[in-house]
């Protein structure tokens, strides 16, 4: 599809124009960090900007959700209805190309060919996609492709102080119809491919194959030794899906974001739990990202954004994880962590 | 598509309590709508989320067959709080059922074979709604031979005792063999436990299926006689129970391996068992 290049005053432009008629999320700095919050209509996202604290599923798949609203009615049957699903529809600007690409691979859980979730889905058809391409790595991130078009409808590469704008899908396309922005000519075009050359492979992730042939390999009890087994690396981690869903008190069905690093998310009303201790959360973890996934859906459930690596309390570098597995599928000698 | 969430509202029709010590209990459900009876197409081995509201929601087998239309049944038994919250019901009370979920006994596979079917305790529910589908009259002959074997602790265990006595022993097209783990004053049937009669009284045939479904320590010690007996891991089917949320492949927590038992499972056969890691 096509390829167009644009001033920062016309892509603002463009953004204020589609602002007119869809609700255009992006990067806002909040005290602890970016957030995507409504567009304030007049700034690019500054240099400082890197990701947002939070994944974007919480845009789709939101940290708590009301299923369904029910009432009891004294001596007539309870009423049980489903919430109005916003309708509206949505532009998520500046969103970076791994977390994009992230979307796809919750696609692949929340719109499956047996079931649909009505939700996600609703907010799925409703959003556009404009992700902006990071400059530089940063120091906690591995993504595969910086310049990766996975989930985009439209992907910006900022290259000699203008945009790039590549059109990627039709609703992509849509969205460009009627600017009068100039194609990219090919100089432009090169330059941008010069820089996707080039950039570096960060972490080789081609052994997870040969994952299940270490299960049960004490490497697992080694890795895990530090972890504190708070679930920050799952609930920040845009490819994390897992969800409780309990009734408020107060006439509500609600899904929160669950976590499988924790003892009780599968704990029997028997007492059993197949994962009692922190070895065989963590090992359901890596081995979920990047064996269970792939072997169902094709592809791992990581996309490098580096969260779970910043935020984690006890430094448990998953890039450092990845390493130690691959020295064990080597065969090499292993060494705390 | 139906929003997977979204339960069908059921009436209680009926409630069996099945053992003495009253923990046990069978829940009778009519649908509200002749449309919800009409949408509800199940298999035998399936299972359903029943939602008390304001309490929650957790999944049982479907105990019924299908050719009992217009109503479900579950045995429930008190462990918690759903279950605690569904043993206080009462006859006309509303409740919630979100289903049918998971993949149901192997019903294609099992035609033309005999089939050997072993309960213990409370897990006989789906087992109960595969005999009684097979010994619909429309269906009878598209199933081999069948020899239940069914064991409970002692007597008042047994789950559709009226059923079970009234009808299967007097029929004569499957052979039914109950069982208690101790003697016990005026029991006339077998004694022992499961893995043992089981040894004893099946001479399965070169084909023929075992479907297994019971406490843990009971499956540990029949896969072996099974085994002794001729079964390869293909022939023999079970039921798994793993904790439960969504029951449709999203919540991600009843995994074994890249397997959702809610949604592959429960039922699957130990050959399918015995490639996934023994994390359940
Ligand atoms: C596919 C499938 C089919 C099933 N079919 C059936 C069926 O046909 N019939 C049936 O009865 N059950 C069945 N179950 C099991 C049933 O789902 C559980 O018993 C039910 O979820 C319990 O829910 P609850 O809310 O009552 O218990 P909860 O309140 O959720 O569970 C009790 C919790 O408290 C803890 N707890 C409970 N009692 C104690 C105690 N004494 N000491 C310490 N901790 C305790 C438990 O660890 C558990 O976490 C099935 C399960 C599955 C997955
Ligand atoms: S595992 Fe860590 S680096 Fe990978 S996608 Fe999740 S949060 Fe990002
Ligand atoms: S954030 Fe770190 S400490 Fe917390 S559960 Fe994840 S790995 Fe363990
Ligand atoms: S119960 Fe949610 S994935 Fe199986």
């Amino acid at each position: 599809m096509s390829k167009y290049i644009m001033f920062g005053e016309e892509l603002l432009q463009w953004l204020q124009n589609l602002a007119k008629e869809s609700k255009v999320l992006a990067p806002v700095k909040e005290e602890y960090g970016y957030t995507f919050a409504e567009w304030d209509k007049k700034s690019l996202p500054g240099d400082d900007y890197r990701n947002t604290l939070k994944p974007p599923k919480d845009l789709f798949f939101p940290q708590h959700e009301t299923l369904l609203k029910y009432e009891k009615i004294k001596g007539e049957n309870p009423l049980v209805e489903v919430p109005d699903i916003p309708e509206d529809k949505r532009v998520i600007f500046g969103i970076r190309p791994c977390d994009a690409s992230s979307l796809v691979l919750l696609d692949n859980i929340f719109m499956g060919e047996d079931y649909v979730d009505p939700y996600y889905e609703a907010r799925r058809s409703n959003t556009l996609i404009v992700s902006l391409v990071c400059r530089t790595r940063g120091k906690s991130c591995f993504c595969e492709d910086l310049f990766s078009t996975k989930g985009s409808d439209i992907l910006i590469i900022k290259v000699d102080g203008n945009y790039l704008v590549e059109i990627l899908t039709y609703r992509g396309e849509a969205a460009f119809k009627g600017i009068g922005s100039k194609e990219a000519d090919e100089k432009i075009v090169k330059k941008a491919d010069k820089l996707k050359r080039t950039q570096e492979e960060v972490l080789d992730k081609d052994i997870f194959e040969k994952l299940r042939t270490i299960y049960d390999n004490p490497i697992w009890k080694q890795l895990q030794e530090k972890c504190v087994n708070c679930g920050v690396c799952t609930f920040l981690c845009p490819t994390c899906h897992c969800f409780d869903i309990t009734d408020d008190k107060r006439g509500k069905k609600v899904r929160s974001w669950d976590s499988c690093m924790f003892a009780s998310f599968t704990k029997q009303a028997s007492g059993h739990n197949p994962r009692p201790t922190g070895t065989e959360r963590l090992r359901q973890r890596i081995m979920h990202k990047f064996y269970y996934f792939p072997e169902k859906y094709h592809d791992i459930a990581c996309v490098g954004c580096g969260r779970c690596v910043e935020k984690c309390p006890v430094n448990l570098d998953i890039r450092q994880v990845i390493e130690k597995i691959r020295g064990c599928l080597d065969e090499k000698s292993l060494s705390a962590i | 598509m139906k929003n997977p969430y979204q339960p069908y509202e059921m009436k209680v029709e009926e409630i069996i309590t099945e053992s003495p010590e009253k923990d046990l209990k069978t829940f009778y459900l009519s649908f509200v709508t002749d449309q919800d009876a009409d949408n509800f197409n199940y298999i035998p081995g399936q299972f359903a989320e029943i939602s008390i509201l304001g309490i929650g929601e957790a999944p049982f087998g479907i105990a019924s067959a299908p050719c009992e239309k217009g109503m479900l049944s579950f045995s429930v038994k008190k462990v918690g709080s759903l279950t605690g919250a569904l043993h206080e019901l009462e006859k006309g009370d509303i409740v919630g059922v979100r289903g049918p979920l998971g993949n149901g006994w192997p019903i294609n596979q099992l035609k033309g074979k005999d089939l050997v079917v072993i309960g213990g305790g409370f897990a006989f529910t789906t087992l109960r709604s595969l005999v009684k589908y097979i010994i619909e009259p429309k269906n009878r002959q598209d199933f081999g031979n069948v020899d239940i074997v069914y064991g409970n602790r002692n007597p008042g265990q047994i789950l559709y005792k009226k059923e079970l006595i009234e009808d299967w022993m007097n029929r004569d097209d499957i052979n039914i063999y109950l069982t208690i783990d101790k003697p016990s004053e005026g029991w006339k049937y077998q004694v022992g436990f499961v893995p043992q009669v089981t040894e004893k009284v099946i001479k399965p045939s070169q084909n023929a299926i075992a479907l297994v479904c019971g406490p843990p320590v009971m499956i540990k010690f029949t896969l072996p006689v099974l085994k002794k007996l001729g079964f390869t891991s293909d022939r023999i089917y079970t039921s798994l129970e793993m904790k439960m949320k969504c029951g449709i492949g999203m919540c991600g927590r009843c995994n074994i391996g890249s397997k959702y038992v809610c949604k592959d499972g429960p039922v699957f056969s130990m050959a399918e068992l015995e490639k996934l890691p023994s994390e359940y």
